[in-house]
């Protein structure tokens, strides 16, 4: 099963059988160069944001105490709650000739000076700061752990040593951390080339916004850039990979509790500040601002509007999520049953959709249909039908569920299953009575977890959408972008952050039990 | 007729080779401990036994019943074999009484209600293990296994999170209960102090291979090797021949072939090392009723 969800991506493939084609020809004379340098310095601007947002503000939380650390070590994850087209057209709106920055200039500035300063946000190396301000909880996260876990001891060792605690810093703890710091970019670089929604409001020419314009003009032209995509993803994870795994020095973890360094003063005062800094640009603010714009949304799209799509968006991602669950279930049961180099393998592979963008999926998901449209009467079950939909998001989202289950899987070890079993219950006897009752509340958070990554979705959504059917986030995007009205994409924006909150909330409760 | 047998069983991971043709039999009411470092293979092969894992080759049979052979597996649940984990593996979403109930085929209320009473574990029916001490998580674990009244019993390590103190009273419970139920039972451990106190037999694992099986005494008597006499308490190789330390006497002299590098006192005696004069990478250990000073020159017998 985990071997079948991967077969429609094998499909984009086909999009270098056609290389005489015009189109594509065009594509590789005047489009693809400027496609591969803009994705390559988007990759590489918001890297360099989300690191320097988020490793410092990770160390802190992990070795200091100060005012707001327990506070803040939960709240510098929330920013993941705002997907990266919402944060872009807020800061834009924010930025805007009349948006809260001008009017909040003018308490202090005159309009003549204002216009003077010719804000203009709607460029690249913007997208990369509030792409940043999205996803640097990433590599927050992934630090956060290293640093958590494994560099109070090496700490301790190398004072005792006499070392000065910046020469510790440099020459110690920042290089153990690469590997993790480079596991949450890892992260941080499939958002980036994943993103449509804000790329395309800023008029930025990544691989994604390319498939798309592709796909208006010709079919074959998007799939040869996404078999493209696809390739330079590999190439991409391929090297970080191997890079990673250089530099992994162990996977030792020092369990050992240490006690954090208590500040007091200012110094206390500037560290609640810097850590403060990430949380309040990439949360605090674009929240405030979509509560702001909410009140000016006309009240007849609040009452009506946003409850129909609320609806239909949940109406269609309640049967992928379930898909994922259960195929989750039975990926993880036969790993526990035979162990084993295939297991794992199968279960890695039905897992890879995540690594590859949302429109590269929606692309080789409309391939396969293709093809099988070809032998048979694929209309009957329809091209742009919900079932097509839905399978793209097994695809995309599968990761999703395995990781957040599997996770929950700590509270399960073999021994028990094993121990059901030696007292005389089958299987699948001791899968209802053991793993099952264990495990609920990880795979009822998994399932939530899914879903809202389902409702969040952009690109694959846009791609596969049936005619006249919109999701929270189509509509959001929609608003902000045709509509050119954020006040009107406002309540859906919120709606959607409200849920990724609450799921986030109920996620950080699953871990902490967990533990 | 044996009641445990295991034929030539081999197991290999990948290309590491964990078991190597392990054969041998227990009898009714035996319990064997089965003792080796750590990755010497013991809990593969019980979980061999348990049914949790399977042979590459060989036979096991309980009880003249084929468990595995070239043609047969019997699964796990179907073999009537109990297993005390390392961990105890109690169900955490069930309590105490559940937990032990969960392997009837019917619920036999005075059943539970004896083993409750047997186990001490009465007035902690209605607890989750998280809320019992690990003496009593490990009652719940044994009478768990006993209830169904299993055909063979197999511990593993289950003495390994214990504190010292809390070790020697569970495992003389733990003895006293499988002596009381005659239940045949096999042990595996890496502690000598468990094999030889709970055993009838034990089976000494080295890199996957069955190097001596036998009583307690005569395997701390007569160890087949140095790797069986280290184990199982440590053994000086003096002209070829295996001697235990208590069993090696040592003489002052002037000119002695051995130097004291190290006298200290252990459990009522002194452990001395020697360091032979002409060998840095020599060294026998002895215990005597006296402490030496570090420095003298001695000879050994």
């Amino acid at each position: 099963m985990g071997g079948i969800i991967f077969i429609p991506l094998l499909f984009v493939l086909e999009g270098f059988a056609d290389g005489t084609n015009e189109n594509i020809q065009h594509i590789q004379e005047y489009v693809l160069p400027d496609l591969i340098y803009t994705t390559l310095r988007m990759i590489l601007g918001v890297s360099a944001v989300s690191i320097l947002l988020a490793v410092p503000t990770a160390y802190f939380v992990a070795n200091f105490n100060f005012p707001l650390r327990r506070f803040l070590e939960k709240a510098n994850v929330l920013p993941l709650t705002i997907p990266t087209y919402i944060m872009g057209f807020v800061y834009a709106s924010i930025f805007s000739f009349t948006g809260s920055f001008t009017k909040l200039s003018m308490l202090f500035f005159t309009p003549k000076e204002i216009f003077a300063w010719d804000v203009n946000v709607l460029t690249e190396g913007w997208l990369m700061v509030f792409l940043g301000f999205a996803l640097y909880p990433y590599v927050y996260s992934s630090s956060l752990l290293h640093f958590s876990s494994k560099n109070k001891a090496i700490t301790e060792a190398a004072s005792t040593l006499g070392v000065s605690s910046m020469k510790r810093f440099f020459t110690l703890i920042l290089p153990l951390a690469i590997p993790s710091i480079l596991g949450g970019t890892v992260l941080v670089i499939m958002e980036v080339i994943n993103d449509y929604g804000a790329v395309s409001y800023f008029n930025v020419k990544t691989f994604s916004a390319g498939i798309f314009q592709a796909k208006q003009m010709d079919f074959s032209g998007s799939l040869y850039l996404s078999a493209l995509a696809f390739v330079f993803i590999s190439v991409i994870f391929g090297s970080l990979f191997v890079y990673r795994n250089m530099k992994r020095v162990s996977d030792k973890k020092n369990s050992s509790d240490f006690q954090l360094k208590q500040l007091k003063g200012p110094k206390a005062m500037l560290f609640s500040f810097l850590a403060f800094l990430p949380f309040f640009l990439g949360f605090v603010v674009p929240v405030a601002q979509l509560i702001y714009l909410s009140f000016f949304t006309p009240k007849s799209l609040v009452d009506e509007e946003l409850f129909s799509t609320t609806l239909e968006s949940f109406r269609v991602a309640i049967i992928p999520a379930l898909v994922i669950v259960i195929i989750t279930l039975l990926l993880l049961y036969n790993k526990y049953l035979n162990k084993g180099w295939k297991s794992s393998l199968i279960a890695n592979l039905s897992t890879l959709g995540y690594a590859i963008p949302g429109a590269v999926i929606g692309v080789a998901v409309l391939g396969f249909a293709f093809f099988m449209q070809e032998d048979g009467d694929f209309y009957a079950w329809g091209i742009e039908s919900l079932f097509l939909l839905s399978m793209a998001y097994v695809i995309r989202f599968m990761a999703v569920g395995y990781n957040t289950l599997e996770a929950n899987y700590a509270r399960l070890p073999d021994a028990l299953p094993d121990a059901s079993r030696v007292l005389g219950k089958s299987s699948f006897a001791t899968f209802l009575r053991v793993n099952f009752p264990i495990l609920k509340f990880g795979i009822f958070t998994t399932f939530a977890v899914v879903i809202i990554d389902v409702l969040k979705d952009l690109p694959l959504t846009l791609i596969l959408q049936p005619f006249n059917f919109e999701t929270l986030a189509t509509k959001a995007y929609k608003k902000a972008k045709v509509a050119e009205s954020v006040t009107d994409a406002a309540p859906y924006a919120l709606l959607l952050i409200a849920l990724g909150v609450v799921v986030s909330l109920v996620l950080m409760r699953s871990n902490k039990s967990t533990k | 007729m044996s009641y445990l047998k295991l034929e030539n069983i081999t197991k290999s991971f990948g290309k590491s080779q964990v078991l190597k043709e392990v054969s041998f039999a227990i009898e009714q009411n035996e319990i064997v401990a089965l003792l080796g470092e750590s990755g010497s293979g013991k809990t593969t092969l019980l979980r061999i036994i348990a049914g949790l894992e399977f042979a590459n080759t060989g036979n096991v049979m309980v009880n003249e019943k084929v468990m595995q052979d070239a043609s047969t597996f019997l699964k796990t649940e179907h073999r009537n074999i109990g297993v005390i984990f390392q961990d105890y593996a109690l169900f955490p979403h069930l309590n105490v009484k559940q937990n032990i109930a969960y392997g009837l085929r019917d619920k036999n209320e005075a059943l539970l209600n004896d083993f409750l009473s047997i186990f001490e574990l009465t007035e902690h029916a209605k607890k989750r293990p998280h809320q019992l001490s690990g003496g009593q998580q490990q009652r719940v674990a044994i009478a768990r296994s006993i209830i169904v009244n299993p055909d063979l019993l197999l511990l593993d390590e289950p003495f390994s999170s214990l504190d010292q103190s809390l070790k020697r009273k569970v495992r003389s419970e733990i003895s006293t209960i499988l002596r009381r139920q005659n239940i045949p039972s096999i042990l595996v451990t890496h502690d000598p102090d468990d094999a030889m106190e709970m055993a009838d037999k034990i089976a000494i694992l080295q890199k996957g291979e069955i190097v001596q099986f036998d009583t307690p005494e005569n395997i701390y008597k007569n160890p087949i090797n140095e790797y069986v006499g280290d184990l199982t308490g440590g053994i000086n190789v003096l002209e070829g021949r295996l001697v235990r330390p208590s069993d090696t006497k040592m003489v002052p002299t002037e000119k002695g072939s051995y130097k004291v590098v190290k006298c200290s006192f252990y459990k009522g005696d002194f452990f001395i090392t020697l360091q032979a004069t002409d060998n840095p990478k020599a060294f026998v250990n002895v215990i005597e009723k006296y402490r030496v000073e570090v420095g003298s020159l001695m000879d050994v017998e």
